[in-house]
Order: structure tokens, then C-alpha cells, then sequence
């Protein structure tokens, strides 16, 4: 008899802890359909099909210095007096995301701003609506305006339902409102006595802020994006490991190419890079790679007969790696192209082999690349952009080799020296005008001239030449009155190295 | 004697921690934002089915961003005025490259047959009730053929309440009960 009832209650016990736990890593973002996916199943796009903000590119009060920007309604919430604590709550729920160590997204208070839901207004705003604007059965709500081509957020606002929630029942025909009160405090509850629910500020904003970055809600039942929010506590204010890899997966942690001088990042920097660990995640079963993505896409044209390198700081950390694979994801707004493999929109991978001789990996031209266009379609090198890198390494003894540096200096070899485009290409003489010259292979210590042909054997030299970054001059000069004529421009870098590029200079009324 | 002794202490410990983990699961459920049916029948100015027209997204500059206009087709009033045709006026949408969104409103589809629960919100317009809980797609169940409904609440962010397995619920029997408690 006693054994029956052991075994019966050996079955129930079993039945009850093989309930099926979530504890996988299950993120989701938004797609540029503005659908919750799964990065997974997406495995092998490029991430710019996620909504995502572009942390390289400025959009006034929302986007600058590489930092979102979110500002605050003036009004706060009628809940908490106190402003500065108010604001101090606001800013832990936003570091939360920033702090994580992997991730290159960075978020800051931006001011303030006193409109709510308005994607015009300059600002990523976070406000209280004590009017009942906000449907009546949320806590809070955001809203998220994006290019459905890049993916690319434009706009995030985040609104508190600072006002009540509408009739809940609580028994069957049995109503009851609720007044929503904010709280600081550690609590987040129903106050039945009262009919208040009291909400906690940062773990209801740590969880919109998520959106605000791109995320959907998650499966795994500890995080932050999980989908129901804790009635009685506030735990969600801070981070759990799936949130981090949401985070990461989105912004990966900044690195940068530099151009001679690896472990020194931003100096002379080509262009900034990102590494996301893709496949390292060994709960997936996947094997370790590094895969720098570029915040600015490089034109193919850019390698006119470059090399790719790989460089890292210590090559004595490297020199049991018997090979780097090199996968190169290039990229096309003309989605017009053939090859075997298939396409994947606009984009293509493809992998390179390289040799390797300590922390150097070596690619002949890649112009190669451009083959697989359709040549019908003309696309050309200025259409095609690499957009990822990705990275194995591999030891004589077969394993994966697992790059754990942070100061790994990526490059591509410094391309040679181009002027691409004179913007404006056509001025007026007598008249200051500033010229951005884009190309490549700018150097810091570069010094312009330009010559006129109506004036021959002359040179002038500009009033201002400011070098922005390897891709990137800007002129100031004015030029001499005359008759209409070419103008040439001279670019010459420390190294020797000189490019010209014609303008036309129209004579002054 | 011993051995019974022990089976009775395992038994015990069972029972023990069967009845733990049940109550560690209990706790995450309680009294939830989220609206039941007579919650949503109550709240609603007008409940109807209706087929999806059109849909017509304008970026209004002074209302601060892109809103979508849906038309539907009044099928059924099952409260509210006797109507033929209404427009649903939610915020977000897509005009040429822009797309906006509230996460959680609801998405309607050309064509598609709807319940929906809706609350009139002035200048000729409605909005869903609850964001996408006050609105249902309805759809044929393939083996019997039999109208069921169907909601999308993967966008909601309920406060307090674990996503659950929904049980079929057929139009006929949703009707029935909505009938009972809101006359025309």
C-alpha cells in the first residue's frame, strides 16, 4: 500500500517538475515590419534587418555624439514631488542598458521636452499622461517611428499612464477603478484598500527603455522583456543575462579600425567597427566567432587593389592560430544580382581565406566580388558595401580559437590615397565656400593646395583645411576673381602621397 | 517496519516539495491589467463584426506623427447604434519609407472578418479598446468549419500574469455571452 502511494506521488512529483522551464536565451527585437522575431530564426542576416538606432548618425535631440538621447516632460508625474529623484530613477532604469559590458549602446538625458507622442519634436521623450490620453488599461506605453528600409529608429517615446485604469474586474460583474501611483519606493503592488496599483518608475522604464532600443519582449521568464511585468515586485529594474544578449545582439561593443596603429582606437581611425559574438553562445551549441560589423558601411570602391588585414596587439597571443576565415558580408541597395547560394535581399556573404603569418591575415583584390553582380544592372564598386566582417580563428589543434581581447585593432589595409567627390562642385569666384572632399586614405598632417587654370603657374593655398576622418576633408578658401574656369585640387598626405580632383569656378557677378 | 518507516519519510518529502513548487507557481498569477470579456463589454461604446475595407495611413504633422485609418464594414452591432460602415483611427502606420507603432495596438488586414470592441473617441472615430485586446480576427476552424477567434497579444505587456494557452473560443458561443450581458 505505502509503495502504490510512494510511486503515485513519484509520478506527480515528476509531472510537476518536468514542467517545461524557459530558460533559454529567447530575446526578441522587431524586424523592419515592426514584428517581433526571433534573432535566431533570422540567423545569418544581416542585423540591420532589426529595428535599431544608428548610433553614427545625427538626428537632432535624439541621435548625437553616438548616444541616444531621451528628455523628459517638465511635468513629470503628479505622483512624485520630487523632481531630482524622479529624474535620478530615470537614469538608473537607462544605465541598466548601457552598463552592460558587451554592448555599444550608449543612452543619455538629453533635457527636456514638453511634448508626449510626437515623432517631429526633436526629442525622445518620456511623460506622464494624467488626463487619460493613454489608453486606460496601460501601464505605459511606447511608440517607435523607423525607416522600413534600413531599420533604421527615428523616433521613441515612452508614455506613463499617470491617470487610472479603467474598470477591472476583479469578480465576475464585480468592477473597481484604479488610480495608478507612481512610486520610487521599492513596491509595486495593488492597493486594494485605496484602489490603487502602485507602480515602480524604474522597473516599469527599464522594460520600455528595452523597446526604446529595439527589443521585443522575451519568453525567459527572469527577464526584463518578459512579457507580463511582476505585480508584487520590482525586479525587474535590473538585467538578466537574456536582456544582455539582446542588448548585445543589437549594439555590439565598439571597436575601432585603425590605420597603423592597432590597440589604439580612434586614432586615425578609417572606421569604427563593432565585434558580436554570433556564434558563442554554448548553450546553442555554436562555436566561438567574432564578427565586427561596420557602423559605416565601405564602399567597395574604396579597395581598388587593397588587401584585407586583420591585426591584434599582441601577436604572441596569436601565434599558435594557424588561420583566420574571413566572412565578408557585402551589401547592395540595387538588389539586382545572380550568384549560387541564394540572396538574402540586398545582402550576400561570402568568405574569404587569407594566410596568415603571426597576427596578419592578407586578402588579395576583392574587386572580385563585384563579379557576382548581374553586370546588366550596372552596378558598379561605388553600389556594393562591405557591411560585416566576421572572424575564426582556428589553432593547429583543431579548436576554435576564442578571441577574448577587447583591444584587438581591426583594419582594413589603408586604402590609397582618393578624392571620390568635391561637394559643391561648382562655386562662385570671390566668394568663400567650404568644400567637403570625400574619398579615402586621408591622413591627419595632409595639406591642400588648388590650382586655376585661367592662372597658370600659380598655387593657392586654402584659408582653412580640416581633416575629419580618413574619408573626409573639409576646405574653406575663396578663390581669386576671374574669368569662369577648372580649378584643381590637391590633396597630399604626409606620407607623399597626392590625389587631385577638378571643380569648376564660375566667375563672380 | 523500517522500511515503511522510510517510504513514509519520501512519501512525506514529496508531498512537500510537489506542494512548493505549486505555490512558487501559484504566486505569479494574481489580479491582472488584463481585461476579461465582460471587462471589455462593459468599457466598449461599440461591439461589432465587421470586414476590413481599406486601411490608409497619414502622417498628421500636428498630431505628432503617422495615424491609420481603417474602414470596416458593419456586419453585426452587438452594441452601440445600428451602423454600416466605421472608421477606426489608431496611431502608427506606414506612408513611403516611415513606419511607426505603438507596441501592443492592434493591426488590422484588407479582408479580414473582426470582432472588435471599440470606444469612440471623438471627431467620427473609434480606437480598440485595451490596444489589441479589444479586438479579434475571426476565422474559419478548418475541420469543422466553424467561426473562431483569434488575438494577436504578443505586443501587450500584461502587469502580473503569465501568457497561458488560450482555449478555442467559437464566435457562436463568444456572441452568446457577450449577448447576455450587453443588450442592443
Amino acid at each position: 500500500m505505502f509503495r502504490r502511494i510512494f510511486f503515485l506521488l513519484v509520478l506527480i512529483a515528476v509531472l510537476v517538475l518536468s514542467h517545461p522551464s524557459q530558460n533559454a536565451l529567447s530575446f526578441t527585437v522587431f524586424n523592419s515590419k515592426g514584428e517581433q522575431v526571433d534573432p535566431e530564426e533570422y540567423f545569418g542576416q544581416y542585423p540591420w534587418h532589426y529595428l535599431h538606432w544608428n548610433l553614427n548618425k545625427f538626428i537632432e535631440g535624439k541621435v548625437e555624439n553616438g548616444k541616444v538621447l531621451y528628455k523628459i516632460n517638465p511635468h513629470g508625474s503628479d505622483d512624485i514631488r520630487d523632481a531630482s529623484s524622479l529624474i535620478a530613477a530615470i537614469t538608473e532604469s537607462s544605465n541598466a542598458w548601457q552598463s552592460v559590458e558587451t554592448t555599444a549602446f550608449r543612452i543619455e538625458n538629453g533635457g527636456l521636452a514638453i511634448l508626449g507622442f510626437n515623432e517631429y519634436d526633436n526629442s525622445n521623450t518620456v511623460f506622464w499622461d494624467e488626463k487619460g490620453g493613454i489608453d486606460p488599461h496601460a501601464l505605459a506605453l511606447t511608440k517607435l517611428s523607423w525607416d522600413s528600409q534600413t531599420g533604421e529608429i527615428l523616433d521613441a517615446d515612452i508614455g506613463f499612464n499617470g491617470f487610472k485604469v479603467n474598470s477591472l474586474e476583479w469578480k465576475k460583474n464585480h468592477y473597481i477603478q484604479f488610480k495608478i501611483q507612481w512610486t520610487m519606493e521599492d513596491i509595486q503592488k495593488f492597493d486594494w484598500l485605496r484602489r490603487k496599483f502602485i507602480a515602480n518608475v524604474q522597473a516599469t522604464l527599464t522594460h520600455e527603455f528595452g523597446h526604446l532600443l529595439g527589443l521585443g519582449h522575451s519568453a525567459v521568464a527572469e527577464a526584463t522583456m518578459h512579457v507580463p511585468a511582476p505585480n508584487d515586485n520590482t525586479s525587474q529594474r535590473s538585467l538578466e543575462s537574456d536582456d544582455r544578449e539582446g542588448v548585445t545582439f543589437l549594439y555590439p561593443y565598439w571597436l575601432s579600425f585603425v590605420e597603423g596603429n592597432p590597440g589604439i582606437p580612434g586614432d586615425g581611425a578609417f572606421i569604427n567597427s563593432t565585434y558580436k559574438r554570433i556564434y558563442g553562445n554554448p548553450s546553442r551549441g555554436w562555436h566561438d566567432a567574432w564578427s565586427f560589423r561596420l557602423s559605416n558601411p565601405i564602399p567597395l570602391s574604396n579597395f581598388p587593389d587593397s588587401i584585407t588585414i586583420i591585426a591584434f596587439p599582441s601577436p604572441q597571443d596569436f601565434q599558435n592560430v594557424d588561420y583566420f576565415q574571413i566572412g565578408i558580408d557585402i551589401y547592395s541597395p540595387i538588389a539586382c544580382y545572380s550568384f549560387p547560394g541564394g540572396t538574402f535581399g540586398g545582402y550576400k556573404s561570402t568568405t574569404l581565406y587569407g594566410s596568415t603569418q603571426g597576427c596578419l591575415t592578407k586578402f588579395p583584390n576583392i574587386q572580385h566580388l563585384l563579379q557576382d553582380y548581374d553586370p546588366s544592372c550596372g552596378v558598379t564598386a561605388n553600389d556594393v558595401f562591405i557591411t560585416d566582417l566576421e572572424i575564426k580563428g582556428h589553432t593547429p589543434t583543431g579548436q576554435f580559437y576564442d578571441i577574448t581581447t577587447l583591444d584587438a585593432a581591426l583594419f582594413l589595409a589603408s586604402p590609397s590615397l582618393r578624392i571620390i567627390n568635391i561637394d559643391p562642385a561648382t562655386v562662385v569666384k570671390n566668394q568663400e565656400v567650404t568644400l567637403t572632399l570625400t574619398g579615402a586614405g586621408f591622413q591627419r598632417g595632409f595639406t591642400a593646395a588648388y590650382t586655376d587654370e585661367s592662372m597658370p603657374g600659380y598655387s593657392f593655398f586654402p584659408s582653412n583645411a580640416d581633416y575629419v576622418d580618413t574619408t573626409t576633408l573639409k576646405i574653406t578658401l575663396s578663390i581669386w576673381p576671374g574669368p569662369t574656369s577648372t580649378m584643381k585640387m590637391f590633396i597630399r598626405n604626409p606620407t607623399g602621397e597626392v590625389a587631385t580632383i577638378n571643380f569648376t569656378a564660375l566667375a563672380s557677378p | 517496519m523500517k522500511k515503511r518507516k522510510l517510504i513514509l519519510f519520501f512519501s512525506l518529502l514529496f508531498i512537500f516539495l510537489t506542494c512548493s513548487l505549486l505555490l512558487v507557481s501559484m504566486s505569479r498569477s494574481s489580479i491582472v491589467f488584463k481585461l476579461e470579456g465582460t471587462t471589455l463589454a462593459e468599457e466598449a461604446d461599440l461591439i461589432l463584426i465587421g470586414l476590413v475595407k481599406e486601411g490608409v495611413s497619414e502622417e498628421i504633422k500636428e498630431e505628432g506623427g503617422i495615424f491609420t485609418f481603417t474602414t470596416l464594414a458593419v456586419q453585426e452591432v452587438i452594441k452601440g447604434p445600428v451602423i454600416s460602415e466605421i472608421v477606426i483611427k489608431e496611431m502608427g502606420g506606414t506612408v513611403g519609407r516611415r513606419a511607426s507603432m505603438v507596441l501592443g495596438a492592434p493591426r488590422f488586414f484588407k479582408g479580414e472578418k473582426v470582432l472588435v470592441f471599440l470606444r469612440n473617441t471623438g471627431g467620427g472615430f473609434f480606437s480598440v479598446l485595451g490596444l489589441s485586446q479589444g479586438k479579434f480576427s475571426i476565422v474559419k476552424e478548418p475541420a469543422s468549419g466553424r467561426e473562431m477567434l483569434v488575438q494577436d497579444l504578443s505586443g501587450l505587456h500584461f502587469i502580473g500574469e503569465e501568457p497561458q494557452q488560450q482555449d478555442k473560443i467559437y464566435l457562436e458561443d463568444y456572441l452568446q455571452f457577450l449577448q447576455s450581458l450587453s443588450p442592443k
